[in-house]
């Protein structure tokens, strides 16, 4: 007669799990695990909804900031086409442009000239901040290049700086009204 | 025999089946609290970025006020058809502050007026003092915030 395992072996001890127990253990695992992944997916979406909103939060009011400062202290301005027609001394326009020169009354009795534009070369779009030298050679800085595109308009006596973000945002700066 | 002597070591290993479940209960309840607790901490980090585009977009809107202010010809000021009228003609106009990340074009509610401080006849310099102000009303969520400007010219 056959005997069941539990009666050859008494002192064996049961140490397996039924499919049962493993099914649903499983399956728990499957539920955590994917809760896990749609924790991950939710902050990952959050995190990419924050760097859309850094452009406005960040880096368009320390633009503003230093725009508002330099134009308030402007004596005079006129806005171009681009930083080439500005050089150029072409005719200037009242918006739409892409350069403006300013004249600033120094100390000395003297004016000093500046220009802002909009650099697009290199694939890389930049608002740029340009030094005239007499001998007409020129140094420059980057205000930023967080924009993706930015426009000078000169209506109403006061000039304004309109500058766009990467994800459509778009902010107008006002000042120059010295 | 030590196992029917101790029937419950003998099934101890069995007792501890259900532990398992338990384990992942507790682990997926965890994790549960967690996405909450994250959720929550990102919705209120997203909404405070609302606040802050909202404050430079104003702001950025109050320069243009400021600039205008101070630009306008005196004559302009004081004119019947003034952009800064006496309180009693003032009206609210509908103004574009910019767009939001993915192109939303964000309006408020400005309202300009002036305040006449009249000269003193008999004072030396008798002038003739204005203040302009801006007011600019705008909604964040449910609340509605005012935010204003005002800028001295005097004649």
């Amino acid at each position: 007669m056959k005997s069941p395992p539990q009666q050859a072996f008494p002192d064996r001890v049961a140490t397996g799990f039924t499919l049962l127990e493993l099914s649903t253990a499983i399956s728990l695992m499957l539920v955590l695990a994917t809760a896990l992944v749609v924790i991950m997916q939710q902050h990952l979406t959050f995190m990419e909804m924050a760097q859309r909103q850094k452009f406005l939060t960040n880096d368009a009011p320390q633009i503003g900031s230093l725009l508002g400062r330099i134009f308030n202290q402007a004596d005079h301005y006129f806005v171009y086409a681009s930083h080439d027609s500005a050089i150029a001394g072409d005719a200037p326009m009242l918006s739409g442009g892409k350069a403006v020169r300013l004249f600033f009354y120094a100390t000395d009795q003297t004016t000093k000239e500046r220009l802002i534009a909009v650099d697009s070369s290199g694939g890389t779009t930049r608002l740029k901040f340009y030094t005239l030298h007499l001998d007409g050679s020129e140094t420059s800085w980057v205000v930023s290049d967080k924009i993706s595109d930015a426009t000078f308009s000169a209506s109403e006596g006061i000039l304004a700086a309109t500058l766009q973000g990467p994800n459509g945002e778009e902010i107008t700066y006002s000042g120059g009204a010295r | 025999m030590r196992a029917n002597c101790q029937p419950w070591t003998r099934w101890g290993r069995k007792d501890q089946h259900g532990s398992l479940l338990m384990e992942v209960s507790l682990a997926l309840g965890l994790a549960v609290i967690v996405a909450l607790i994250i959720m929550r901490a990102s919705l209120l980090a997203i909404s405070g970025n609302q606040w802050t585009m909202m404050q430079t977009l104003t702001d950025a809107y109050m320069t243009r006020e400021t600039a205008l202010s101070n630009r306008t010809p005196l004559a302009d000021v004081i004119a019947d058809s003034s952009p800064w009228p006496d309180w009693a003609s003032r009206s609210e106009q509908n103004v574009t502050l910019g767009k939001m990340p993915g192109g939303r074009v964000v309006q408020a509610s400005l309202t300009r007026f002036r305040i006449n401080i009249p000269g003193d006849p008999d004072s030396e310099a008798n002038l003739n003092v204005f203040r302009l102000y801006s007011v600019l009303k705008y909604q964040i969520g449910e609340k509605e915030y005012v935010k204003s400007r005002s800028t001295l010219r005097m004649q």
